[in-house]
């Protein structure tokens, strides 16, 4: 069996700080600029990840998994989600995307959702596939909670 | 080995790419009466002219030729032979190992009046009936559809967005009460209506008056009313398609029966998708076809994921979701929230949520399916339910996928 990227998490050493999310706004939005000039109020440049806490407060990465078995996949009837059978992602295409939001009702963790300004897409991890240093959100985390690893 | 598979949709398709991902050298054949493949969730898209016939395809043009897998399109099984393990077509005879029928389901037309003989008069489940539909649409006045369910909304959709007068008749009061509720119905039919639908709701349709030419030019309400109309098309329901089964000895009543293999009555036959009657929904006919092709491989698999009571909606972006029993008991806790362009509804069941409808906003809603399914008691949280996620019930394997760890959760 091949191995795969993953990004691992260790929510223990989360402390909140949204450094993740930030990274995957900058690494998402649709003109150019700095981090100094992202519009956080920008609909268009929603986080694919989410840091939330439980009933105590504890802060929670909550990231797409690129599941093996995912069932966004399975949901989707249009063919735009699909597991790349070589490095394993789940792979989103927009274009294909019939907006049908089967894929957000079928991921058990609520990890996807609809884009908040128009609703007519997923916002959904890449894995930061147009950048060769890989996704944003880990190399942002000051405090190592996600990381990359190698799994089978 | 040889694998037949009856039928090019989301539980024949499935099946094939995991035999395929099973196996590299078994010989995949598909039969199917369509001529191309499309997803029939996106029918209404072609018709509304905002998709071509290729891009209805829900795999890569050249899934075939990738995966080495015959296909027959266009092609009508004339009849199965289970003793000598073999299939018939027109001009040919298909032996097999293994047989998956993934037939689908065709359009019940009910017999009233003339709806089932006139020349004017459509279903709504083949590619064929968008394409007729979408070549006579811009030769027809007024338009006619028969029930407010998904499959009517669908097409009064598309063919409202060509500007086409449209007038759809509902037996019961609301419309899609088969997913979610009035309050959440009535948005939606406010919607269509100032976008030029008109609605009959609680109205029965008794007979029907056609021309010399054989097309209805009037149905006949049970109050009396006729309404002119010169197309007609009927979203009522569909049956599975077993017509191909009759000498086969595969026994069936309205559905084909199946063990928990898949398996059917007959030595090497399975079936897959709306034909089992197990589920008339997209993900449920991928995951029988997987779970058959896994059996049709010697690789023992019981289908276990029966659970079909979810739905997702979205017309004019507004997006709905619904799962479980949306209809509460008189025991039940219902807790509503009603904010601008957002409206939310959970039933609760002695601890338990039983059912679900997010109307508006869906963001991070894919929990809730698990709940439902899995009758997480939920009592236990100290929280409100309109903020709970993920989070309050995080687990975590050593491969970093997620798992719910729920007593966890509850004992806090």
């Amino acid at each position: 069996m091949s191995q795969i990227q993953r990004i691992m998490i260790d929510h223990t050493k989360c402390n909140g700080c949204k450094s993740c999310s930030l990274a995957c706004m900058q690494a998402h939005r649709q003109d150019s600029g700095s981090l100094y000039d992202l519009d956080l109020t920008d609909g268009t440049n929603e986080s694919r990840n989410s840091i939330q806490t439980d009933a105590n407060g504890v802060y929670f990465p909550l990231f797409c998994r690129h599941c093996d078995d995912p069932q966004c996949v399975s949901a989707c009837m249009s063919g735009a989600m699909t597991k790349n059978p070589e490095n394993k992602l789940v792979q989103y295409d927009g274009k294909q995307c019939a907006a049908c939001f089967m894929c957000v009702m079928n991921c058990p963790f609520g990890i996807i959702k609809p884009d908040n300004p128009t609703k007519t897409y997923v916002i959904k991890c890449d894995f930061c596939a147009k950048d060769k240093n890989g996704p944003n959100c880990v190399r942002a985390c000051p405090n190592k909670a996600i990381y990359i690893e190698e799994v089978v | 080995m040889k694998q037949v598979i009856i039928g090019s949709g989301a539980a024949g398709i499935a099946a094939a790419k995991t035999i395929r991902n099973i196996n590299k050298n078994n010989d995949i054949t598909i039969v199917s009466s369509d001529e191309s493949i499309y997803s029939r969730c996106m029918l209404h898209k072609y018709t509304g002219h905002e998709r071509d016939q290729t891009s209805l395809s829900f795999v890569p043009n050249d899934f075939f030729t990738t995966n080495n897998i015959t296909w027959y399109p266009g092609e009508s099984v004339l009849s199965i032979d289970t003793k000598n393990n073999h299939i018939q077509l027109q001009n040919k005879t298909l032996p097999y190992d293994n047989l998956l029928i993934a037939t689908g389901s065709e359009a019940v037309i009910p017999n009233i009046g003339q709806l089932k003989t006139a020349t004017n008069v459509y279903g709504y489940r083949h590619l064929t009936d968008a394409k007729t539909i979408r070549e006579k649409a811009p030769n027809v006045k007024k338009i006619l559809i028969v029930g407010a369910g998904l499959v009517g909304l669908d097409v009064a959709y598309a063919l409202l967005k060509l500007k086409k007068p449209v007038i759809i008749v509902e037996m019961a009061p609301q419309i899609l009460s088969l997913n979610i509720d009035s309050t959440a119905a009535a948005v939606y039919q406010k919607l269509f209506e100032q976008n030029g639908c008109t609605f009959r709701l609680n109205s029965k349709i008794t007979n029907t008056q056609s021309n010399q030419n054989g097309e209805i030019t009037h149905i006949t309400l049970e109050t009396g009313e006729n309404i002119a109309c010169d197309m007609v098309i009927v979203a009522a329901g569909v049956r599975p398609s077993t017509k191909l089964l009759e000498g086969s000895g595969i026994e069936y009543d309205r559905a084909i029966k199946v063990d928990p293999y898949l398996k059917t009555s007959c030595a090497n036959v399975y079936a897959a998708g709306s034909v089992t009657g197990l589920g008339e929904i997209w993900q449920s006919a991928v995951k029988q076809g997987e779970t058959a092709a896994k059996n049709m491989c010697n690789i023992k698999t019981q289908f276990t994921d029966t659970f079909t009571a979810k739905n997702t909606l979205n017309f004019f972006d507004l997006p709905t979701l619904s799962v479980g029993n949306i209809n509460p008991e008189s025991d039940d806790t219902v807790h509503i929230q009603t904010i601008p362009n957002s409206y939310k509804k959970i039933i609760i069941r002695n601890n338990i949520v039983t059912g679900i409808i997010l109307q508006g906003n869906l963001n991070y809603s894919g929990i809730w399916q698990y709940l439902i399914k899995n009758k997480i008691d939920v009592s236990q949280l100290k929280k409100s339910l309109w903020s709970i996620s993920f989070a309050d019930f995080y687990g975590i394997d050593p491969d970093g996928q997620y798992k719910y760890d729920c007593p966890a959760a509850n004992q806090k």
